[in-house]
């Protein structure tokens, strides 16, 4: 489904830097998104793809340069970008005393595009007993129940933050394959940082590798690919020099 | 389809390439022949679970080598071959196929009459088999 953006621009950042005290997290960060695709934001820990995704819906500003999201200063996002932004961090802090059911109901509340089929869907699909507090959920399943409330606004960008961390091989499979789904039935762009190259590799169309706050590659997986005749584990070592 | 087409995601190889080494040979062989359906770029991206644009890549290269016809609103088709194209597909792909081969005898000091000897010894037991 296109909603009908105006803009061209998904996520515009130039020279971004980002000093927490002596420390350099982002480094004169270019990027630019301005068509739908999957993106896999790879990187060693520490790199620095955590605090560029929090660049983009302003949750951390930039010490220079700019960053724009959705057309818009990414420090000002208010309601028009920020219902069509879904974003979803390895540990979110959800609350905990509410049952998966309530908070659910509590966040679609938030959207007016709120799909409640898709809803049911997902609570299908990944088996998530909406009966539990949240708090008592094992990691694996407060994931799902993340993902589940980043996606079913129709998100244009959408940011997973270690999506599938705390999930088993198969469920992760599952999980993967909804949002290829989603990416097949609305036109978005997926920004996905993950360790987990086999499962990014399988449906990445572009990488962006960061190392120490430096975006070292930018291209198209098949590029890179063709480049270099290696998959994207092998990849990931040549860029950085190590083990993902 | 998903019994045609396997890809290894996990290959240094883009999947598109996959894909569109796989369409060849099954067109070459006569596999997929005129007329034939291809599965839609959803349909494939489904079943094989990668990025539909990863396929809908690998449609616009055999598009762009004739061997697909697109038609709007309609699943594409494997277009007709002319008998000598369609040969020279073939011998083309047996081609590419044995360069590695070629290299390895070389490379190992194995002389032309011993390579045939083997290629045609395998080339039998194939076909007994």
């Amino acid at each position: 489904m296109n909603r009908g953006i105006a803009m061209t621009s998904y996520i515009e950042m130039d020279d971004v830097t980002k000093r927490f005290g002596d420390v350099v997290a982002l480094d004169h960060v270019n990027l630019r998104v301005t068509e739908p695709s999957i993106i896999g934001l790879v990187g060693k820990n520490g790199s620095g793809k955590t605090t560029l995704l929090r660049h983009v819906i302003g949750l951390q500003l930039p010490t220079s340069g700019t960053c724009r999201t959705l057309g818009q200063n990414a420090s000002r996002l208010d309601s028009p970008e920020l219902s069509r932004i879904g974003v979803a961090h390895q540990h979110d802090p959800l609350v905990g005393w509410m049952t998966a059911e309530a908070l659910i109901g509590y966040v679609s509340g938030f959207y007016d595009t709120w799909d409640a089929a898709l809803e049911r869907h997902l609570i299908r699909q990944m088996e998530i007993d909406v009966r539990t507090p949240v708090g008592t959920m094992s990691p694996g399943n407060r994931q799902k129940l993340s993902l589940l409330l980043a996606v079913c606004h129709h998100p244009s960008l959408l940011l997973l933050d270690e999506p599938l961390a705390d999930l088993d091989p198969i469920v992760r499979r599952d999980v993967v394959a909804e949002l290829l789904d989603r990416f097949r039935s609305d036109d978005m762009v997926i920004v996905f940082s993950s360790h987990l190259l086999h499962d990014l590799e399988r449906i990445a169309d572009r990488i962006i590798c960061v190392d120490h706050g430096r975006i070292v590659a930018d291209a198209p997986l098949d590029d890179l690919k063709d480049a270099h005749g290696a998959n994207l584990d092998e990849l990931f070592r040549r860029l950085v020099g190590a083990n993902p | 389809m998903s019994d045609l087409i396997r890809v290894d995601v996990n290959s240094g190889v883009p999947v598109f390439r996959q894909i569109v080494e796989q369409l060849r040979v099954h067109i070459a062989s006569g596999r997929l022949g005129a007329g034939d359906e291809i599965p839609s770029t959803r349909m494939l991206s489904q079943d094989l679970g990668v990025n539909p644009m990863t396929v809908s890549k690998a449609f616009v290269l055999l598009e762009e080598e004739g061997l697909v016809e697109r038609r709007p609103g309609l699943p594409l088709i494997v277009r007709p071959r002319r008998r000598d194209a369609a040969d020279q597909d073939r011998t083309a792909l047996l081609e590419a196929s044995l360069e590695q081969a070629v290299q390895m005898a070389r490379q190992l000091g194995i002389s032309t009459t011993q390579a045939t000897a083997l290629y045609r010894r395998m080339l039998s037991e194939c076909d007994d088999g």
